[in-house]
């Protein structure tokens, strides 16, 4: 037997202490949650915050969009137009795509790894309540005229700053956690090439997160103390500070955060096809690849003119849709040698690398100067103040990759909370509205983000200016259905949550059936100290071992 | 007559005990906030020369007028800091050999080793003179990089310090020391970015 399980009780040393506590009540309610450092409780606070900015987020980015039409300002008014666009692009990356993952890697991957709790559990917490703090405060500042770029009210300004340092402080240490768990809490036998596919792409994008968002803290900090003192310097500059930090959004800094998203999709097709991947090695190395690719934070335009088109950029871009055609095959051989269901998670899963590959695609022509893909057509913005001031850092073009990278995780998002919903709240959720995900997510994020990459062709092709407002529109409707998609998405995982705590029923410990990693082996969902005594594993695919009757 | 704190049926065995298999998770979380520190200030070093040499390509000074940019200090603190790499290896090796004596002094030497550097770089300031409200990048730059320096070594010290009291407490023998593992890891870390700030900064100016 290669697994022995026990009943998952209380870690013995916790017991005793709780026992030497006399008087002592277990928080329930409202105090169980603020204070808990529990790793499933903090996931489940990440997940749902972020799917609440994700709503939020895609409605800013859509009214962005709205702006593009006519001679703008119509909507917003020109004063409000520019601060929509910085904190919906910000927010895409900083509120929702990476504390979502970050969210599902605190719930899911110590249970993956076969660990007990996440690696410091209180940082964790702490990380998460500083993000919070910070995403609320970044929205406060913004709306006390506070929005980076604008030149509004200086200390406002600065309350945005110091909010993007909190958000990326607490960023960087979430990260800490989640990779410090793959790496030093394996249970015996499980090497690294042994992890799950979700464990190991949080391991490469945590790491590349870490260095990411320290280059960016080190930007927001150079202008915050440029506004601070009153410089009057260029880093002070109001309409020179949007451009100083949107590298983060453009690529190829912008697929860092699309990482989780192949893991996510590997765990999805070996726990669709029953069958233990072949070739585990070439997904592993696929997933590492691409994360490497996808390193971008020297790529500074505003330090470095003309960094887009340098040959090492481009060369970069061409190379991360090599990973991508790997994993694509490397699945398709798994799905081959099982017999996989066509459930939720499996479809939203290959929607979303397809959708990444897109992107990726996508990406590729960008860094060719010749196409002119950085600044929208003479005739677009030549009326339109707000789609200038938007375009001057971002051009349409990169809003349009940007909102089909997010968007893609936002898919990939869906796939794993349909996947493992069971330990998230308790049980599965209806397959059939999963289903149903696939068209309205996939559908929203191409039609968010194809017009927006064709008005970016607007400099070469002169007809493209003149369906301006049409392609501006089409996206905006793109965003609004990704923002209904978020929600449908989130709402039914409150809902079992919410039924499961009031005594609802529960599922079984792998209610899928095929599951292959050891979070399949805990209870739906996982009780305090989520195992009891796990033996080594010895294979990447420890229930399959168990159901094969002992094969070591 | 005193008694026996060894009960009778006790007996104590010579072999030394079989190093405990620890997983090492201070030590490796320390190792990824490392990576964080040291490419924030990658960056911003990065920036430091890029700027730097575009505006001497253009024919500009890039130390503006009336400011003294001195070897002096940056050089003292160069050397505390680098003494100080040494003394937490010092207060390492003791806790590995349970000499806690010995390990209570190095800590406390790389402290104050530490305090002696935010007080002379606080001294390099007002030498230097810099002026945040001119149009030169040089200042913001030069107070961006070094300040940052000063506040992560103001966190090296806060780390050192808790982990110097949790020995005090005797956490930390020759079977388990990694509180003080980790800690001096973060330490060299800020003691390289100091060099890197040495030669961009101070030297080459």
């Amino acid at each position: 037997m290669a697994i022995t399980e026990t009943p998952t009780t209380p870690d013995t040393s916790d017991a005793a202490a709780t026992e030497a506590l006399v008087g002592y009540v277990e928080p329930t309610g409202l105090g169980a949650v603020l204070g808990s450092g529990d790793h499933k409780t903090v996931g489940r606070l990440y997940i749902g915050c972020a799917s609440i900015f994700g709503v939020v987020a895609f409605a800013l980015v859509g009214l962005s969009d709205l702006q593009g039409i006519g001679d703008g300002g119509t909507i917003l008014g020109l004063s409000s137009a520019f601060p929509v666009f910085t904190l919906g692009q910000l927010s895409l990356v900083l509120l929702v795509a990476i504390p979502f993952f970050l969210g599902l890697a605190t719930a899911i991957v110590p249970l993956q790894v076969g660990a007990n709790t996440v690696a410091f559990p209180r940082a964790a917490a702490g990380a998460f309540w500083t993000w919070l703090v910070s995403a609320a405060t970044l929205i406060c500042a913004y709306a006390i005229d506070g929005a980076i770029g604008s030149g509004g009210n200086a200390e406002s300004q600065q309350l945005a700053l110091a909010a993007l340092l909190g958000l990326s402080a607490s960023l960087i240490l979430g990260s800490v956690c989640v990779v410090t768990t793959v790496v030093a809490l394996r249970t015996d036998g499980m090497a690294l090439d042994r992890v799950p596919f979700f464990s190991w792409s949080m391991l490469v994008a945590g790491g590349l997160w870490v260095m990411t968002l320290g280059v960016f803290a080190a930007n927001v900090l150079l202008v915050l103390l440029a506004v601070k003192y009153g410089t009057a310097n260029k880093y002070a500059v109001a309409f020179n500070q949007w451009p100083q930090l949107a590298w983060l959004v453009a690529p190829p800094a912008v697929f860092t955060f699309a990482i989780p998203a192949l893991g996510i999709i590997g765990d999805a097709v070996s726990t669709s096809s029953g069958a233990r991947q072949p070739r585990r090695g070439a997904v592993l190395f696929g997933i590492g690849a691409f994360g490497a690719l996808s390193f971008g934070a020297y790529v500074q335009p505003f330090f470095n003119e003309g960094a887009w088109h340098q040959w090492i950029v481009v060369g970069q871009s061409a190379l991360l849709v090599l990973p991508l055609l790997v994993l694509l095959g490397g699945y398709a051989t798994a799905l081959k040698a099982g017999k996989p269901k066509v459930a939720s998670p499996l479809a939203l899963g290959l929607v979303s690398l397809l959708l990444l590959l897109l992107a990726a695609l996508l990406a590729i022509p960008f860094g060719i100067e010749s196409l002119q893909l950085e600044a929208p057509a003479e005739s677009l913005v030549a009326t339109n103040q707000a789609l200038r001031e938007a375009a001057t850092a971002t051009p349409p073009y990169l809003w349009g990759i940007l909102a089909l990278v997010v968007s893609a995780l936002v898919v990939a998002g869906a796939a794993g909370i349909y996947l493992w919903a069971p330990k998230l709240a308790g049980r599965r959720l209806g397959d059939g509205l999963g289903k149903l995900l696939v068209l309205i997510l996939g559908g929203g994020a191409l039609l968010i983000s194809v017009p927006l990459v064709v008005v970016g062709f607007g400099a070469k092709a002169s007809g493209i200016a003149d369906a301006g407002d049409a392609l501006f529109g089409a996206a905006a409707a793109g965003a609004a259905v990704v923002a209904f998609g978020l929600a449908v998405t989130i709402a039914p995982l409150l809902a079992a949550r919410a039924s499961v705590l009031s005594g609802g029923r529960t599922d079984d410990p792998d209610p899928w059936g095929t599951g292959q990693t050891l979070e399949w082996l805990c209870d739906s969902p996982p009780a305090t100290g989520n195992f009891g005594t796990l033996a080594p594993v010895t294979s990447p695919e420890p229930l399959l071992d168990l159901a094969e009757g002992g094969k070591d | 007559m005193a008694a026996s704190i060894v009960p009778s049926e006790v007996t104590i065995n010579d072999a030394p005990e079989a190093p405990i298999a620890r997983p090492r998770v201070l030590m490796v979380g320390t190792a990824f906030a490392v990576a964080a520190v040291l490419m924030a200030f990658a960056g911003l070093i990065g920036i430091y020369l890029t700027e730097r040499a575009a505006t001497i390509a253009s024919g500009n000074a890039w130390i503006p007028d009336g400011v003294v940019i001195p070897l002096n200090q940056p050089n003292v603190m160069l050397f505390a800091l680098l003494s100080s790499s040494i003394t937490i290896q010092w207060a390492v090796d003791a806790a590995r050999r349970d000499d806690r004596q010995q390990a209570y002094l190095a800590l406390g030497l790389t402290v104050v080793f530490g305090f002696a550097v935010i007080n002379m770089a606080a001294y390099l300031y007002t030498v230097m003179g810099l002026d945040m409200s001119v149009a030169s990048l040089t200042p913001v730059l030069v107070y961006t990089i070094t300040g940052l320096h000063l506040v992560v070594l103001a966190g090296a010290i806060v780390f050192t310090g808790l982990m110097a009291f949790r020995a005090l407490g005797g956490q930390y023998t020759s079977r388990q020391y990694d509180g003080l593992s980790a800690a001096a890891l973060f330490w060299h870390a800020q003691v390289i970015v100091y060099v890197a700030i040495w030669y961009a900064i101070y030297i080459t100016k």
